[in-house]
């Protein structure tokens, strides 16, 4: 597990250091407002000890005074010596003159005799020097002389001393127990963190370096490889059947495929390639090791080697196929957002290309995509502007030689290119919700010329229109397709849709409710390109169908080889009651045989090219009274009189 | 320890009141500003106390009795001093201070007042014998010193302040 360099310092770390030193701020300015506090209270106490003191003594002095008994005042002064604080006292007489002084044993002449009249009127409160108090001998009412007494802060200091020195171990306790505490909380949230940072960078299903990480680790590495001129290959791995898997395994079945494809990955590069997934089924490796192109390929092919094997999901093995596009740094892009738009582009084509193939990203590439937005934004346009045809291919009867139905092809002139295929331009739809519109306008058209058509006829032709699976998908398909019968006022019995197999199994609960509900309403179901996916033979059953299509694949080799396989589906789909349409018809032997093998409709260029819908209508003119197709071997086929 | 305590233990039972260098003053009046303290700390029953004067009798002729004049009319305590002629025609009922100062016949009425329970403060400056004075004036050593006989004052209803006793040589 590989994380994003330049966060040396975790949070946690940071966080348990800041609140340290938070704690020991908090504690000293608490521990010096308390000792200020101390102090102020303690000088105050001091100070209003030393105002009674000195009451006492003038209460206790006002004879000696008055009698000029200056013994009898020092012998009321001389017990002081076991006041501590006391640093000396003095008596002025009313005039001012000394009367008596006190001073406490040890003490300088200068300390001695600091008290004057005057220095007993000084108060500072946020001091701690001696306190100075005054207070008048007064007897009678008489003032008699004063007292001025100075009060030693010594014993504050100590006790001050001894304050500080307790609360600097209180708080010293404090910081250890607080440490301790933060080491604790330091260490769950260190986990919690890890675990966060794990979820943030890591994909916990196959625990790959996610999205987010692997576009860091992409950042860095083009940084350092631009440093020293080194390449990069970014390769883009696209699982080809992922979601036919979860669909019909179910997502327990996924997972395990995703954790398999990613432990193949990581076996099939090297120990210091990146690894990482950064979607649903979608993985990125980053190269640094592969000098050339021809290695990057040789790399990105060990990789699709590799996953194309099958895999062992809930008891079945399951063939796993990828697609997968590679880039080049700096041949291909010099940036991340390039390089990443790169290897993208180069992994659509792969899976334009018939997936399970590596494909390197080419400047032509750009082109195509730019080419495709285009195409797409045109298409929008058009559709809006109800630009495009349709042309319809009839399908006949092999017994009647009747045409019996029509499919409905979209065709698009566009303004300054011409005619563009469908096969370029319905892909491009099919790459976004572009199909979901294609598929809406298609429907009503033809259902509106079906019912153009069909007005009057003897012999009615039905009309079959190709759904998407993205339109399948739609809550309110079904009923898009009323609205699109009620709207023409065509027959529902002429209307067939039809659905490929790998669309019927993508979505097979949503197909079975929608194709219930669609048989209900009368409208035809078919299977288009049968045999080509998984041809699962229990949706035959499952499944409310009214028709099958044989792939052209299967008609081309016709009448040489191949037959076991019409024949075999020919009889099923008869078996469950279906009819048989066999598409690609190109030559009368084919045709011959198909007749012969039972198929009930064909399709194809021998017995008519899509055509206007003008010129279908002038075909049920001659439809409703002639014969086209005779019994091979019974009558010359007159395949010309179909409409070419 | 409170101060309070401490002065207690602090107050023996007798003090020595000096007067340092008062040779060059005038002894009398010395005595008189004595005595007038002696007032300011003594408690006479209010009922003896008649009007708002304080009467201080003395014999006038005397050194002392001229220094005591002069504070006539002093007041303390909201009285005033009344200082009246001690003379032996002269009746001392109303004395509330009886200074006697020298060693000399004393009339009828002021051996009443000396050897009676009446409330009068009774100082003198000599041995007056078998008359006890509340308050007897003398000098040691050049110093003036007084004591004080508290069971006379007590005899006599008057109450000496403890500041006073304190300040006395001895206290009986």
């Amino acid at each position: 597990m590989r994380f994003p360099k330049g966060q040396s310092t975790s949070l946690t770390e940071a966080l348990g250091r800041v609140g340290l030193v938070g704690v020991a701020v908090a504690l000293l300015i608490s521990g010096a407002v308390l000792l200020t506090y101390q102090a102020v209270t303690l000088r105050t106490e001091l100070a209003a000890d030393a105002r009674l003191q000195a009451e006492i003594i003038s209460e206790n002095i006002t004879a000696s005074l008055m009698f000029g008994d200056v013994q009898a005042t020092a012998g009321i002064l001389r017990p002081l010596g076991n006041v501590r604080y006391v640093k000396s006292v003095a008596v002025f007489t009313a005039q001012g003159h000394v009367h008596a002084r006190y001073a406490r044993a040890g003490i300088s002449t200068v300390d001695a005799n600091e008290a004057t009249l005057g220095s007993g009127t000084r108060h500072e409160a946020f001091s701690l020097s001696d306190i100075f108090v005054s207070t008048l001998v007064v007897h009678d009412g008489a003032p008699l002389g004063t007292v001025v007494l100075v009060a030693s802060t010594e014993g504050l200091k100590s006790e001050l001393a001894r304050y500080a020195a307790f609360l600097a171990a209180a708080y010293v306790c404090a910081l250890w127990i607080s440490s301790i505490v933060m080491s604790r909380m330091k260490v769950r949230v260190f986990q919690v963190e890890r675990e966060l940072k794990y979820f943030a960078h890591t994909d916990p299903l196959t625990d790959l370096p996610n999205r987010r990480a692997f576009y860091d680790e992409l950042g860095s590495r083009l940084k350092a490889a631009s440093d020293d001129n080194s390449p990069v290959t970014l390769i883009l791995v696209d699982l080809d059947n992922f979601k036919t898997v979860n669909d019909t395994l179910g997502h327990g079945a996924g997972d395990e495929l995703l954790r398999q494809v990613a432990a193949a990955l990581k076996r099939s590069v090297r120990e210091t390639d990146v690894v990482s997934r950064i979607g649903g089924d979608e993985f990125a490796v980053l190269v640094a090791g592969d000098a050339n192109q021809d290695q990057s390929r040789r790399t990105a092919e060990r990789i699709t080697h590799t996953l194309a094997h099958p895999v062992e999901l809930e008891g079945y093995s399951v063939p796993v196929t990828a697609s997968v596009g590679f880039s080049r740094f700096p041949d291909d892009a010099a940036d991340v957002a390039s390089l990443v738009s790169s290897a993208d582009i180069a992994l659509y084509a792969a899976k334009s290309s018939g997936k399970n193939v590596a494909i390197a990203f080419m400047p032509q590439m750009t082109a195509d995509a730019q080419r495709r937005a285009q195409l797409e934004r045109d298409l929008r346009d058009t559709i809006a502007r109800d630009g495009l045809e349709l042309a319809y291919q009839p399908q006949y009867d092999c017994q009647t030689g009747l045409m019996v139905g029509v499919e409905a092809l979209a065709r698009w002139t566009h303004p300054s290119e011409g005619d563009i295929s469908p096969t370029e331009f319905i892909p491009v739809a099919e790459g976004s919700d572009l199909i979901v519109a294609l598929g809406q306008w298609v429907l009503r058209r033809a259902c509106r010329d079906a019912s153009r058509w069909n007005a009057g006829a003897k012999k009615p032709v039905s009309v079959s229109v190709n759904v998407s699976a993205r339109q399948l998908r739609q809550p309110n398909f079904c009923d898009d397709v009323f609205e699109a019968l009620r709207q023409s006022g065509l027959q529902s019995h002429l209307l067939e849709l039809e659905l490929t197999e790998s669309l019927l199994m993508a979505n097979m609960s949503v197909a079975v409710d929608a194709m219930k509900e669609l048989r209900a309403e009368g409208i035809r179901l078919s299977i288009d390109d049968f045999g080509t996916g998984y041809s699962s033979l229990s949706y035959l059953q499952s499944f409310p169908l009214s028709q099958l299509k044989i792939d052209r694949g299967f008609i081309r080799p016709l009448p040489h080889s191949g037959q076991p396989i019409v024949t075999a589906i020919i009889s099923m789909a008869h078996s469950f009651g279906l009819t048989v349409v066999a598409e690609g018809v190109e030559y009368p032997a084919q045709f011959a045989w198909l007749c012969d093998a039972g198929c009930d409709v064909v399709q194809g260029f021998l017995t008519g090219r899509p055509m206007s819908v003008a010129d279908i209508c002038q075909s049920m003119l001659t439809n409703d009274d002639e014969m086209v197709v005779d019994r091979p071997g019974e009558q010359s086929v007159d395949i010309q009189a179909a409409p070419v | 320890m409170s101060f309070s305590r401490i002065f207690s233990s602090a107050v023996s039972s007798f003090a020595l009141v000096a007067i340092p260098a008062y040779g060059q003053v005038d002894e009398s009046a010395l005595k008189a500003a004595y005595i007038f303290n002696f007032t300011e700390f003594t408690t006479w029953p209010s009922v003896t106390l008649a009007d708002a004067a304080l009467y201080v009798c003395v014999d006038k002729a005397t050194t002392l009795g001229i220094a005591l004049s002069k504070l006539d009319g002093k007041t303390f305590g909201g009285r005033s001093w009344a200082v009246r002629a001690l003379t032996p025609n002269e009746g001392v009922e109303k004395c509330n201070v009886v200074v006697l100062e020298s060693d000399g016949p004393m009339s009828r009425q002021l051996k009443d007042v000396t050897s009676s329970k009446q409330a009068v403060l009774v100082i003198s400056d000599f041995d007056m014998g078998d008359q006890i004075p509340v308050i007897r004036l003398f000098t040691d050593d050049g110093h003036l010193r007084f004591d004080i006989d508290n069971q006379q004052a007590l005899r006599r209803h008057l109450l000496l302040s403890s500041k006073l006793l304190r300040l006395a040589r001895s206290v009986l």
